[in-house]
């Protein structure tokens, strides 16, 4: 069994662990990252990105024999013939499911910083304090200060197109030019604004190089062309994953190296020292097990698979796995729950159309349980909403829509209405009852015990989307839309892709996993700075708040290493 | 092998004795598909690709822009429904084109093919009409609980798909701009066609 020694270790390669393997090796750090899935270089495995309909299998449909290995990723939607190398064989990694949970993964290099929506919005005090107004779960450790200055020193290097709004509950940053709203968008943006005080509808705030800066350009990254053609991996290198971005950047310190193909069995911890001394890691292909040693472990595995490692990681000292003293490890599970709000058809703008494929929609920012004036007796917290499809149809209207023959065929070379979707996505409360733990007898192939997951959204979403529908709804109405269609399937957790929470940060060891600084509390050399770090869940998408967490948490490391304390 | 050789050596081998070419081409006049599609179908029956023919040219049929004979839509649903779609959807698929034919004798007393253009708009709309819908989707996730649709929405989806994201309509007929660059939010359609996606 060969050790291999290094600096620090990064598990997983996705939007965390890119960001850990980036800032380790630029303060000097020989950094080891071990990735889970296959080796996926930027542009050379896009192999679908360049490709059009007719040049793909059965013109990008997937076939049934295909959908078998993904029974799972299925639930998702977003699985078709071009992109579907980035999702992972259910079949092969299985878990268990004691109530539905759709476990959407992409075991690859970049992990689904590949097939991410891309959206970047700041948390606020808003969402840092709302647990301790409200007595839900526990307190954060940490307030809108202390990560501020690192979501602006992640934003300028993730390149983020987006509109300054000047709210407080949604804190601009560090944007590039948004990405322009078309006719439609723009429309429901006049109704909306002058009929509802405090509500806004902006640009979706992506990550997309609108106007790529010098330090982008130095990486190879380019223009957003609007292809839309973003899950397939973009060969501009316009929209930010690890592939095109955090791990180019690490590799040019030449103090990075990345072992695919390899899963982490569990962390070695050393009680002569309380500290963590590696991973124990297994070859998927060969089955040969492998010891890699280092003096920092940054866990970003993603959210169920750290707390899968760490649930795994047993010892005499920590029979229930590291860093679980509190007995919250593997709970508190949250997701976004969204597949909730309305649609409606507009008749208007009929001479009017676009040039391009953007790659967003709409936004429009929480307006519910903001202050006093904004408060919803029926729930806590709130929700947002993200334009969908808000453009013209095209030929596939035809399916639906009645008619054969010549007229109806020469009509559909022709844009036809416009639509627009109002997608609600909202937060969920974090639970102790929502859990995952390890089954004691099955094991996956290669010998890793399975994940149960027992986690279901609660009463205080079902609340929420009450009224979620029926805003969309009214803000479709008052904008003048027509067929307005109501929507609600809310599908298993899990599929809004924003698992957090199985291993929270707060104040203290006895109800919390990690400290303010993503450590784990009894032992100093490691990190978590996935999903699984946090607290509570926000009604925004996450990922650019597990990159300024993950930037902020290596900075802390990185200095304790210099001042020996870890 | 051409197709009509095909014929005739089902035929002969289902008689199982040689024919004169006389009594040959009165079979072929009596027998369901006397038209020749030009290849050899590998999902369906020779009968059935007959008809599909047929029924997706009706669909979309020839006009100043390509039919979708001229895209060889019937033979890319030939090759793609086995892998696509369910067995169930498959069958589903098949009966309902059978029963084109059964319509179209109860109704005009002849087989599909053998009706006029009229006729067999007439009776394709009708399928059309009571097909039922495919549920709303965004971002492709299904977002209404609906029943099964009717194979003609089913085979009508196929026949779509196949004609609009082939390379003929893609490249000549929509408006095709693979790579956009600028994305220009609002600007007049004029007689334009739609961009290519």
């Amino acid at each position: 069994m060969p050790n291999q020694q290094f600096d620090a270790i990064v598990i997983g390669s996705g939007i965390s662990g890119g960001w850990a393997a980036k800032e380790l090796c630029e303060k000097g750090l020989k950094t080891l990252v071990i990735e889970k899935g296959r080796l996926v270089t930027h542009i050379k495995d896009y192999p679908t990105a360049n490709k059009d309909a007719w040049e793909l299998d059965y013109h990008g449909g997937l076939t049934q024999e295909e959908a078998k290995r993904f029974p799972v990723q299925t639930r998702s939607g977003f699985v078709g013939g071009d992109n579907k190398h980035f999702f992972t064989d259910d079949l092969d990694n299985p878990y268990i499911e004691e109530k539905r949970f759709d476990w959407i993964r992409g075991n690859q290099t970049g992990g689904r910083s590949l097939i991410w929506g891309r959206h970047c919005y700041r948390w606020s005090d808003l969402d840092f304090t709302a647990n301790a107004k409200e007595g839900i779960a526990i307190d954060w450790p940490i307030r809108y200060k202390e990560i501020e200055p690192w979501y602006t020193y992640v934003e300028k290097f993730v390149g983020i197109s987006g509109e300054k709004l000047g709210l407080d509950h949604l804190p601009d940053g560090y944007f590039l030019p948004p990405i322009e709203l078309n006719c439609i968008e723009n429309h429901l943006k006049k109704e909306v604004e002058s009929r509802f005080k405090g509500r806004h509808v902006t640009s979706g705030r992506v990550a997309h190089l609108t106007e790529p800066q010098p330090w982008h350009l130095e990486l190879g990254r380019g223009k957003c062309m609007n292809r839309n053609r973003c899950g397939r991996g973009c060969p501009f290198g316009a929209y930010f994953s690890s592939n095109s971005a955090t791990i180019p950047a690490a590799k040019k310190t030449d103090n990075l190296t990345i072992k695919s193909d390899a899963i982490v069995h569990s962390i070695i911890y050393d009680e002569t020292k309380n500290k963590a001394s590696g991973v124990r890691v297994i070859d998927s292909i060969t089955m040969e097990v492998t010891e890699y040693v280092a003096s920092i472990i940054f866990c970003c595995a993603s959210t169920l698979a750290t707390a899968q490692i760490l649930l795994n990681s047993v010892s005499s000292q920590h029979p229930d796995g590291l860093g679980n003293e509190s007995g919250e490890l593997g709970h508190n599970l949250m997701d976004h729950h969204y597949r909730c709000g309305a649609k409606g058809d507009h008749e208007g703008y009929a001479d009017e159309y676009y040039k391009g494929r953007k790659p967003t929609g709409l936004f429009i920012p929480r307006f519910v349980n903001l202050d006093e004036k904004t408060k919803n007796k029926n729930f806590l917290r709130g929700y947002d909403y993200q334009g969908t499809g808000g453009a013209r149809s095209n030929w596939s209207r035809g399916i639906n829509d009645p008619g054969i023959g010549a007229e109806f065929k020469e009509s559909l070379f022709k844009p036809g209405g416009w639509g627009l979707g109002l997608m609600g996505f909202g937060e969920c409360l974090p639970n102790h009852e929502n859990y995952v733990r390890l089954d004691k007898e099955k094991k996956d192939k290669w010998g890793m015990p399975l994940l149960v997951i027992n986690s279901g959204f609660g009463e205080n979403e079902m609340k929420m989307r009450e009224q979620m529908k029926s805003d969309a709804a009214e803000m479709l109405n008052i904008a003048g839309f027509k067929n307005i269609q109501i929507f609600d399937e809310i599908g298993g957790m899990g599929v809004g892709v924003h698992e957090m929470g199985t291993a929270r940060m707060g104040k203290d060891p006895k109800t919390s996993v990690l400290n303010a600084h993503n450590q784990l509390h009894g032992i100093p050399n490691i990190f978590v700075t996935d999903g699984s770090c946090m607290t509570s869940s926000s009604c925004v998408n996450p990922s650019i708040t597990y990159m300024a967490l993950t930037a902020r948490a290596v900075d802390f490391a990185v200095k304790e290493l210099n001042k020996q304390n870890l | 092998m051409n197709r009509r050789e095909a014929i005739k050596n089902k035929v002969l081998f289902v008689f199982g004795t040689s024919l004169s070419t006389a009594v040959l081409s009165n079979l072929l006049v009596s027998c369901k598909n006397t038209i020749d599609i030009g290849w050899q179908p590998i999902f369906f029956t020779a009968e059935q690709a007959g008809t599909l023919v047929q029924v997706t040219e009706t669909i979309l049929p020839k006009t100043k822009t390509p039919g979708a004979t001229d895209i060889g839509v019937a033979q890319f649903i030939d090759k793609v429904i086995g892998q696509l779609l369910n067995n169930e959807t498959q069958q589903d698929i098949v009966k309902g084109i059978e029963e084109i034919d059964v319509l179209a004798k109860t109704r005009f007393n002849k087989n599909f093919n053998a009706t006029s253009t009229d006729q067999r708009q007439e009776l394709l709309l009708e399928l059309d009409k009571s097909a039922g819908s495919y549920p709303l989707t965004l971002w492709g996730i299904t977002l209404e609980k609906s029943g099964p649709v009717g194979f003609f929405r089913q085979l009508k989806r196929l026949t779509l798909f196949a004609y609009f994201t082939s390379q003929e309509i893609g490249k000549a007929v929509l408006r095709y701009d693979p790579v956009p660059g600028d994305y220009l939010a609002c600007i007049p359609l004029g007689e334009n066609n739609s961009w290519t996606e």
